[in-house]
């Protein structure tokens, strides 16, 4: 054995047994497993969740308190639907954590979200609570029923510790409208000194025009098409030869201002760039 | 002093590296950006993913499975977006090293075809690919039949005036005879060794990890089959070898240099290493050529043969 290299514990494939599912509605659930690696998860990072006999996919770290680690998934294909339904008692792999997740900075932290993008960033936020810091929450989805964790944001223990903006496209749930849209007003009263946000690339895009020339750092998580997930592939590249997989999936704005193709090209599981 | 006259730039089958370590295909060389990178890591060339006539999304995840320090088993299934995607993406690009194209095919005219297409982008050399399966003998591959290897290089030779490299496949019964196929029908260099044949099984899950059953293995569990294989190619046959399987520090690559590469390729190392691997292997084997006393690259070439 070449004593030059280390075994490294996280990239190795682990089986999980599902202890429970929260299900949301037909389209969303929060899957809780044990696995003593993953709980050690910086927020930000992400696992490969593996579905015996159809795929693995990459999902961001939702949870992790009192021993279980949880990951939220929405239901948009074959994996996603098999993972949503799932049951508890069945067997799943995993590996991970993954990439390097978010810096915790700022005493005056701006969250933006975008519809499922709050798993990635849900870790964030109780970091934020536990160091006594308000953070501001943005939460835009679609409609009230995809804003799963609104029971959750507007209870009353929460009351003085997180400020909760809920938003969405169809009015049904908080102010009509983009969450992009709302941090813009947030942003106008400059009460913040760092901004976070994890959702469709459109909308970081949005998020990002809006801080790029206010002096404000920013961190933003990307999502791409994850194969290898640690940094051989190539798969996940973006701008000068970042690695979504391994480099990020977080980046900050000084970063990105380099990524030409941040908010325009993303590529499929051939490599075949596409238009975002 | 020593090191005046000392240097570690080499010659290839008339590629002028400034060192012998290259990037092994199929490790981030999906764009010109990504090889970029590896080439200010400190390689001496670099060798595309390879591109085939069509786009291919390649094999459902998981598509790779690490076994603990020793192996990294892959079943990509050689996703690539396609020659002409491939152009677009390319074209203009400036490298300030040799670049290799890799090129697969599922019959001699296509690989040869793809060839010629990437032409307008001046490759260094082109690097084929010949662990790929056989348009018409199901579950083959082109690698593991020394006719077809023939054909297949004897079509890109005949194609393209650029120095074309041979890689094999460990998994025959005797690679000498697909290496010297490939060097009749004029190879400039064989690349060796693709990866070993494998599979892993989930003792939990009870099931083949890979998405597609089975893969292949790289990593240091099969640096000593690469080594063993590039021994036998050096007393054997003509052209330069580039020796590729396992490298993860300076030692393994002087041990294929040993046993008669010319030029080494680094992959899955960069898994356990980082990109840092380039600069680390480096500067070992410039502290071992200085205290050996080599003056160069091809003084340790196919040393413990003598």
């Amino acid at each position: 054995m070449n004593p030059e290299i280390q075994k490294i514990d996280n990239f190795r494939m682990r089986a999980i047994t599902v202890l429970d599912v929260k299900r949301y509605d037909e389209r969303f659930s929060t899957i809780y497993f044990r696995d003593k690696i993953v709980y050690k998860s910086v927020p930000g990072q992400y696992v490969m969740i593996w579905i015996p006999g159809c795929d693995e996919i990459p999902l961001s770290v939702s949870h992790a308190e009192d021993g279980l680690c949880g990951v939220t998934v929405k239901n948009v294909g074959e994996a996603t639907s098999k993972l949503c339904n799932v049951s508890v008692g069945e067997k799943l792999g995993v590996r991970g954590p993954f990439g390097n997740g978010f810096k915790c900075m700022g005493k005056r932290p701006l969250i933006v979200a975008g519809g499922i993008g709050v798993a990635g960033l849900r870790l964030l936020l109780y970091k934020f609570i536990r160091k006594s810091i308000t953070p501001t929450l943005v939460l835009g989805t679609r409609t009230s029923e995809e804003n799963i964790f609104h029971e959750e944001f507007s209870k009353n223990s929460f009351k003085g510790l997180l400020k909760y903006y809920p938003v969405t496209e169809d009015g049904s749930l908080g102010e009509r409208g983009l969450a992009s849209e709302v941090a813009e007003k947030l942003l106008s009263s400059n009460e913040f000194d760092h901004v976070y946000a994890c959702g469709a690339e459109k909308m970081l895009y949005e998020v990002f025009n809006l801080v790029s020339d206010k002096g404000l750092s920013a961190q933003f998580s990307l999502e791409r098409y994850i194969k290898c997930a640690v940094g051989v592939c190539g798969q996940c590249v973006i701008g000068d030869g970042l690695l979504v997989c391994k480099d990020g999936p977080v980046f900050t704005k000084s970063v990105l201002k380099r990524v030409k193709d941040f908010g325009k090209f993303s590529r499929k599981a051939s490599g075949k760039r596409f238009q975002i | 002093m020593l090191e005046m006259n000392f240097s570690l730039e080499t010659e290839l089958a008339g590629l002028k590296m400034d060192n012998p370590l290259m990037l092994a295909s199929g490790i981030l060389g999906l764009c010109p950006s990504l090889l970029k990178r590896v080439a200010s890591a400190g390689a001496g060339a670099v060798v595309t993913k390879s591109v085939g006539l069509r786009e291919r999304e390649g094999f459902p995840n998981p598509t790779v499975h690490v076994i603990d320090s020793y192996g990294l088993l892959n079943a990509m299934g050689l996703p690539n977006p396609g020659v002409e995607e491939f152009l677009k993406e390319f074209e203009g690009e400036k490298f300030q090293i040799p670049i290799v194209y890799s090129v697969y095919g599922s019959s001699p005219e296509e690989y040869s075809q793809v060839a010629k297409k990437l032409l307008s982008l001046n490759p260094s050399a082109f690097e084929l690919n010949l662990s790929c399966p056989h348009v018409r003998e199901v579950g083959s591959l082109i690698g593991q039949d020394p006719r077809m290897v023939y054909n297949v290089v004897n079509s890109v030779k005949s194609s393209v005036n650029v120095p074309v490299f041979a890689k094999l496949s460990p998994n025959v019964t005797d690679v000498l005879e697909v290496a010297e196929a490939a060097v009749k029908a004029g190879a400039d260099a064989i690349v060796a060794i693709n990866t070993v044949k494998a599979m892993a099984i989930d003792v939990d899950i009870m099931k083949p990890v890979l998405g597609n059953v089975y893969g292949g293995l790289s990593g240091p569990a099969i640096k000593p089959i690469a080594i063993k294989i590039v021994y036998d190619l050096f007393e054997n046959i003509s052209v330069p070898i580039i020796g590729v399987g396992g490298i993860c520090c300076w030692r393994d690559a002087v041990e294929f240099f040993l046993a008669g590469a010319s030029a080494v390729q680094i992959g899955s190392g960069i898994l356990w290493r980082g990109l840092n691997i380039f600069g680390e292997v480096l500067e070992g084997l410039r502290k071992y050529m200085i205290e050996h006393k080599f003056k160069n690259v091809k003084e340790i070439v196919g040393a413990a043969h003598k």
